[in-house]
């Protein structure tokens, strides 16, 4: 590398930390909410949307796999049951990717509270519970963006099948149909939560998540994720997200305002 | 944060069985008594390939179609039995411009996970049944183009490496002569993935340069070539 593309590129690390450290107070924080099929995560994320908005939060939430351009492909493939675990995996990584640059990272920076309802660890648990190496997965999805906080619904996956059962027939690629080879939907529902549970649970202790017993009721849940999150702390974006950040705002460090425009 | 995710791979490296496949665990293991299908059994084998995996590589779409069936042409007259993977066998590109073109708002890494994803498909459809029963196939475009682009666009050698770890490697590998190397595509943005990707980057923000961008994916491939990883398409295959 010659002397003045290293000179470049030291000037852009530094202005970009400049950035990133100016915006850390400013900027709002990720919260997610993590768990299996069933376990009332979307249930608590809506309470304490509610919650957080009558605290005077200016709150924004985003779903797994809802991006108006890659979610329409998935639902198309998924009917057709088209998807191998490879191409799953893409897919959902490419529609994960396109929503952290054009909602998550955005709404972060203009000083808004995310809520995700599932984040890349469902991504994680379920690809590496379809029996794909982690570490592929894990390169999918670099650089990684971090959380402020993960809160985890833990459930047995009997809890889990009990409540999927009451409600409706696993999809085809929620039963992970497409790995067991089982033809009955709740059967294959069965042998691959039991994986999926097994994957959350390594990496609810890796990625340090915040658990919440998801076997209680709603209202305990409630306060127990309010007295959790008042207890918590924002992440350093300098350690942990300068990677993703630079990631999103691209070789020219475009200001974030452009994307907010949009 | 790099040393969590190490810590988690070396966590999972010591409850997981030797790899067999690339991307895919041995035998997705039975943790909970619980029965799931091996999936590294679909995977191509190396050693158990009839047939032959020819690579071209290129910038233009036209020229890579042109290229590819002049190729297969080339077998066919030599007696040897084969067929042509393009771009977007999955259709994944068309539909998307299908959508609402406002959604059409994406970044390289985004397009990139949609090329590996479409490479998939024509590796699983089209490249290995294909292989496996002793025809050669001709895949124009094949890794080293996104890899040339994502390069380009400036992401990291490492991630774009290992995104393209499931696709086996070609036994050879060619690229078409470059037309008008100064130009950006002058062709529709239909007409092959970098064209696609130029016109979606550029419409996606101000700050990509679709000319730019064309000849700094030249100079990747050049240097693959100047590297031995390519050569250049001539009369002999």
């Amino acid at each position: 590398m010659g002397k003045k593309t290293e000179a470049k590129r030291d000037e852009s690390n530094r202005r970009l930390v400049e950035l990133v450290r100016a915006q850390q107070e400013k900027r709002g924080l990720l919260i997610v909410f993590e768990g299996p099929e069933a376990s009332g995560k979307t249930t608590q994320r809506k309470l304490f949307k509610t919650w957080l908005q009558s605290e005077g939060h200016d709150v924004v939430s985003t779903s797994w796999n809802s991006s108006p351009l890659i979610n329409p492909l998935i639902q198309a493939r998924k009917m057709a049951h088209s998807l191998g675990p490879e191409d799953y995996c893409l897919l959902h990584a490419a529609d994960f990717r396109q929503r952290l640059e054009l909602e998550i990272l955005p709404a972060l920076w203009a000083g808004k509270t995310v809520l995700a309802d599932r984040y890349l660890f469902t991504a994680l648990a379920r690809d590496a519970a379809r029996g794909l190496d982690l570490d592929w997965v894990l390169n999918a999805y670099a650089p990684l963006f971090w959380p402020d906080m993960v809160f985890y619904f833990e459930v047995s996956g009997e809890t889990s099948e009990r409540r999927v059962a009451a409600a409706k027939e696993p999809k085809f690629y929620e039963a992970g149909q497409d790995v067991t080879d089982i033809d009955d939907p709740l059967e294959s529902f069965r042998a691959f939560i039991g994986r999926v549970i097994h994957e959350y649970k390594a990496l609810a202790q890796i990625f340090q998540f915040v658990t919440v017993d998801a076997e209680k009721s709603i209202y305990d849940q409630h306060r127990a994720i309010r007295k959790l999150y008042l207890a918590g702390q924002r992440r350093s974006w300098e350690e942990w997200n300068v990677e993703a950040v630079s990631d999103w705002l691209g070789p020219n460090l475009q200001v974030p305002e452009a994307h907010l425009a949009q | 944060m790099p040393s969590k995710t190490k810590r988690l791979r070396e966590e999972r490296r010591s409850e997981t069985p030797p790899e067999k496949g690339k991307n895919q665990k041995s035998k997705a293991k039975d943790k909970g008594g619980e029965k799931v299908k091996d999936n590294a059994k679909d995977k191509a084998e190396p050693s158990k390939i009839a047939g032959r995996l020819i690579a071209i590589e290129g910038t233009r779409g036209p020229d890579l179609t042109e290229a590819a069936a002049e190729v297969v042409k080339r077998l066919s007259k030599a007696k040897v039995s084969s067929g042509a993977s393009r771009w977007d066998a999955s259709n994944t590109f068309y539909e998307m411009k299908l959508g609402k073109s406002k959604n059409l708002k994406v970044s390289p890494r985004v397009l990139l996970l949609l090329y590996a994803t479409d490479l998939v498909f024509r590796l699983k459809w089209e490249i290995q049944p294909a292989i496996e029963q002793g025809m050669t196939v001709v895949a124009a475009p094949y890794v080293e183009t996104g890899i040339a682009f994502g390069r380009a666009a400036g992401l990291p050698r490492k991630w774009l490496t290992d995104l393209f770890s499931f696709a086996p490697k070609a036994s050879a590998c060619y690229r078409v002569k470059e037309k008008k190397k100064k130009e950006a595509w002058k062709a529709k943005s239909t007409d092959g993935f970098l064209e696609f990707a130029g016109a979606a980057l550029v419409a996606s923000s101000a700050g990509w340069d679709a000319a730019g961008l064309r000849s700094r994916i030249i100079e990747q491939l050049d240097e693959l070539e100047a590297a031995k990883g390519c050569k250049k398409l001539g009369k002999k295959i």
